[in-house]
């Protein structure tokens, strides 16, 4: 099977998407705490590294093998695509397990961003191999199964679920594991005074935040403008609309802060917060959104970030340290619910109203199966191994003199003291 | 200071924990944690010697 265009262009995506793995390290980086960036960026390695591993194994098979009942796909495991259904005219298949490959690295590595600085390293490497080998795939079957075959396999694509590069496949289920994460792991010490007034922490660099969001913007014209998997003619469209939605993201989150809360010096969250949602609500539709609906969406989804941070932060007093769950669940189900509005009239066979309510549908099915795996897995993990780092490691960080110093301020009681203390 | 948190080690981390949690154990298994070493007391988020910690407690 010769290689066309269409392979190099779906390749070059896939590349692309890869570049934001180094943006999402740069992003997490540049906003934990000092003493936590050589932890986080090695945790943003890792789990690149681990998912590459299991997805290719086995999350690939229950994502795009032959399906069962429309639930899950069960073959081609270890790699083997030998007999795997393609269109006439499809790309390689193995460029395609490249590009999905991407993909999924991306959606374990949104989970790492919430639960920066206080997450043990075991728990974090449960966590990202049950999200890459197991949820991710099966969230995927069920609206991307049989992608290469043409066929739509997976029972919410069936219904007439749309979901076009992933604001739900990717972005929410990214965003729902990591709500849970947040709540079964619990806030940064210190992060809320007794009062429950949020307290500001040190960052390392918020300049390295800003490249990262630069590059994870580079990295989604070929995230959503190589999920065409060819070189069709609306792939510069597509690069345009991601871009615009991404802009006014920035734009919209930036005048939404500054009107309610003043100008301030820290304006890099709304920038970076707003860009991203930008880019994660145009996600769902950025093959079929007009330019200017894109535009409007984009601006909304960086509004509807502010609030939803702000509330998660200073009302639900939930420590999501990068603000993942704003960008990436929030964003994520706007753009969602958003895919019937934003394209020309006609767009679905099924209609507007019935489009409105099978995203409704394919929304609450995969985000409500993802807290429910989430839930079960960091449950055991909680009852039975333990979520966190030590006090001492989380204040002071993870580097293996503070390792030592730790182990050996460990305090032990005697018989007596216990007498007298208890 | 006012002992509000407190930290308890499973095999490979810790969960954080409320002191109700700390004070619905019972004694056997209280002891049993501090012998060990695997239990650490936090007031305002900051980590409090363990025999401070059980003495604001006591108070």
């Amino acid at each position: 099977m010769e290689l066309t265009s269409d392979d190099l262009w779906v390749l070059t995506g896939a590349v692309l998407v890869f570049l934001m793995q180094p943006g999402f390290l740069l992003f997490e980086v540049g906003q934990a705490r000092p003493a936590h960036a050589v932890a986080v960026a090695m945790k943003n390695a890792i789990d690149w590294a681990l998912v590459g591993l299991v997805y290719s194994m086995f999350g690939f098979a229950l994502m795009f093998g032959d399906s069962v009942g429309g639930l899950i796909g069960l073959s081609n495991f270890f790699g083997a695509l030998d007999g795997i259904a393609t269109a006439e005219g499809s790309i390689n298949p193995y460029t395609f397990m490249v590009f999905q490959l991407a993909f999924a690295g991306t959606t374990a590595t949104i989970v790492s961003g919430s639960l920066v600085e206080r997450i043990s390293f075991s728990s974090y490497v449960i966590l990202t191999l049950t999200l890459g080998a197991i949820v991710y795939p099966i969230v995927g079957h069920w609206t991307w199964g049989g992608l290469l075959s043409g066929e739509s396999v997976g029972f919410l694509a069936a219904l007439g679920f749309y979901d076009f590069a992933g604001s739900t496949v990717v972005h929410v289920t990214g965003g729902a594991f990591a709500l849970v994460g947040v709540l079964m792991v619990g806030p940064r010490l210190g992060r809320f005074s007794s009062d429950g007034v949020p307290r500001d922490f040190e960052q390392t660099n918020p300049s390295l935040t800003v490249l990262g969001t630069m590059l994870l913007w580079l990295g989604w014209f070929g995230f959503n403008g190589a999920s065409t998997l060819a070189l069709s003619a609306s792939v510069p469209r597509i690069i345009l609309v991601t871009n615009l939605s991404a802009c006014a993201g920035l734009v919209g989150a930036f005048f939404w802060a500054w009107a309610r809360q003043g100008r301030r010096t820290d304006m890099i969250d709304p920038m970076v917060g707003g860009a991203l949602s930008g880019l994660v609500s145009i996600t769902a539709s950025a093959d079929v959104a007009t330019v200017p609906r894109a535009i409007v969406l984009g601006g909304v989804a960086g509004a509807v970030y502010m609030i939803s941070s702000n509330w998660l932060l200073n009302t639900a007093k939930v420590d999501d340290a990068l603000n993942a769950i704003p960008v990436h669940l929030v964003a994520g189900s706007l753009g969602t619910l958003a895919v019937p509005f934003v394209a020309p009239a006609g767009t679905f066979d099924n209609g507007f109203l019935y489009q409105i309510q099978i995203q409704v549908v394919g929304l609450l099915a995969s985000g409500g199966f993802v807290i429910i795996s989430g839930l079960i897995v960091a449950g055991l993990l909680r009852r039975f191994l333990g979520l966190r780092v030590s006090p001492n490691e989380e204040l002071r960080g993870s580097s293996i003199a503070n390792r030592v110093e730790r182990e050996a301020e460990r305090e032990v009681l005697t018989s007596d003291e216990l007498e007298a203390l208890l | 200071m006012t002992v509000d948190q407190v930290a308890f080690r499973r095999q490979g981390g810790f969960v954080l924990g409320s002191i109700l949690e700390w004070k619905m154990l019972t004694r056997d298994e209280q002891a049993e944690m501090l012998k060990n070493g695997n239990v650490q007391f936090l007031a305002d988020g900051q980590p409090v010697p363990v025999r401070e910690a059980l003495v604001a407690l006591k108070a």
